[in-house]
């Protein structure tokens, strides 16, 4: 690749053992082999291009590996641009209709973005989630009670899954007996290409189109029969013209969803890893929760990093990294590798509840799309660890952590841990 | 008409621009993206409440110019 630096071509780096970050076999390697190479490319070739072998083909991409950059792209969206589309493949290339149907906040640009993202805040502000701390830690108990007095547990399915669905459907207003739908098609959103959850790209199409769905018959629920959720607020309550369309709640409802389940879910289980692996860090926490509450969250979210790769789409001829970029080029944030960056952290591999400062990525690296959810996120992470030292103050991990193979998220598939 | 003191605080500041929408008048994005005032002394409105309250990371804060006091 042509590059005003000279930076090495991927091909070059042996740590990438021949494959790309496009390439869905990469994403099967060892945890250690991507983090070893993730560091060479930071080190080689922060801004690299890299060829694309998902299911649907297309052009190939730049990997942003360091924080500084991630951060250059994430707050100038004039020039990296979400509208094209945030994943690293176009799903639905070739196809507007479908394109436009799905489109969520995630993939606006200004002056769009701004007017639903306000209508929206209003509903995550500090004050409102701050309200939701009784709720979180029922919820939160309830689901610890139902694994008390068990020998063994599987961290995803019986912990860190639950209380992130419950609390978003709670929040959305959606019915006690669809939640284990809601829990089934995030993950084919999410992890379609994993065998364990779908058939890859039809199974995300189908399981998006019957989230969008659901979410428009819930609306249609609630004009008829408010509640205090999200969506009854959204749709019916704003007399100021800021209330959503009917055509902007399905996606909305897919984006809400689908991101207000899966990423907490595994910033919680990677956690729960993290204080098996690490039980001096836990001890140090339970000695005084409240004192490091603020700090450790914030490191449980550099350590998980749920959210692994963003796309932006370059909107003019820009240098990045001393890298010439084109317009229309893809340009994608890699978080975790920024979570690992030691320009930006001190022994980055170390998992330290008290490291501050600590801007990490793992809402994103700044800019327009910020994270709506952080409040949310911290939250339930806080409320989360809090009732587990409390109750099940043995829980330990064994045994080999299963990952989702895909390149989205950091997914957790399977874990098992004793409680004894 | 009463008015607020407005309070950024630049290290939290993640330049998401949500208060710029809000409150066009008030807020801008500076040449490193981080939200200034013009005047840290502005008429307490609607669009001040969405501003202060739709900040992701809760780095406006507001004040009462008379007593100092935040407002809660």
């Amino acid at each position: 690749m042509t590059t005003m630096s000279g930076t090495p071509s991927i091909a070059d780096i042996p740590e990438m053992q021949g494959l790309s970050l496009g390439d869905p076999e990469f994403w099967n390697l060892s945890t250690a082999d991507k983090e070893a190479a993730l560091a060479a490319l930071r080190r080689e070739a922060p801004v690299s291009f890299h060829y694309e072998a998902f299911e649907i083909p297309g052009p190939g991409f730049w990997a942003v590996t360091r924080m500084e950059d991630l951060r250059e792209v994430s707050k100038n969206p004039e020039v990296f641009s979400s509208s094209s589309g945030i994943l690293i493949a176009d799903t639905y290339a070739g196809n507007p209709e479908m394109m436009k149907r799905s489109r969520t906040l995630i993939a606006m640009d200004d002056p769009e973005h701004a007017r639903v993202r306000a209508t929206l805040a209003r509903a995550f502000t500090p004050k409102v989630i701050a309200n939701m701390e009784a709720k979180v830690t029922e919820v939160v108990n309830d689901v610890i009670d139902r694994v008390e007095g068990r020998t063994e547990v599987e961290i995803v399915a019986d912990l860190a899954g639950p209380v992130p669905t419950r609390i978003i459907c709670e929040l959305v207003g959606i019915e006690p007996e669809h939640q284990d739908r809601i829990y089934k098609l995030t993950n084919m959103i999410i992890a379609g290409d994993d065998p364990d959850f779908g058939t890859g790209i039809e199974a995300r199409i189908a399981g998006q189109v019957e989230m969008r769905t659901f979410g428009e018959e819930l609306a249609e629920r609630k004009l008829a029969n408010p509640g205090d959720d999200i969506i009854s607020r959204l749709i019916v309550a704003a007399e100021d013209g800021s209330k959503l369309g009917k055509d902007e709640v399905g996606p909305f409802f897919m984006l809400l969803a689908a991101a207000g389940n899966e990423t907490t879910r595994n910033a919680i289980a990677h956690g729960i890893k993290a204080f098996s692996d690490f039980p001096e860090q836990r001890e140090l926490w339970m000695s005084d929760f409240e004192g490091h509450a603020v700090n450790a969250v914030e490191e449980v979210l550099r350590w998980s990093t749920p959210a692994n790769a963003m796309r932006r789409t370059a909107t003019c001829d820009t240098v990045l990294g001393g890298v010439q970029i084109r317009e229309g080029d893809k340009v994608v944030m890699f978080y975790n590798s920024a979570n690992r960056d030691d320009a930006s952290f001190d022994d980055p591999f170390v998992f330290d509840i008290t490291r501050t400062p600590n801007e990490h990525s793992s809402f994103g690296a700044g800019g327009a799309h910020f994270c709506l959810g952080a409040h949310l996120a911290r939250l339930e992470i806080k409320v989360m660890f809090r009732e587990l030292f409390r109750r099940l103050p043995n829980l330990k991990t064994v045994g080999e952590v299963e990952m989702i193979q895909t390149s989205l998220i950091n997914g957790m598939k399977r874990q098992r841990a004793i409680l004894g | 008409m009463s008015n607020v003191k407005v309070v950024i605080d630049e290290a939290l500041c993640t330049s998401n621009g949500a208060c710029v929408y809000s409150a066009p008048d008030v807020f801008s994005l500076n040449e490193n993206r981080i939200a200034v005032v013009a005047s840290d002394i502005v008429e307490d409105n609607d669009d001040i409440r969405a501003a202060w309250e739709s900040c992701p990371v809760a780095a406006i804060t507001l004040f009462d110019p008379i007593s100092g006091e935040e407002i809660l």
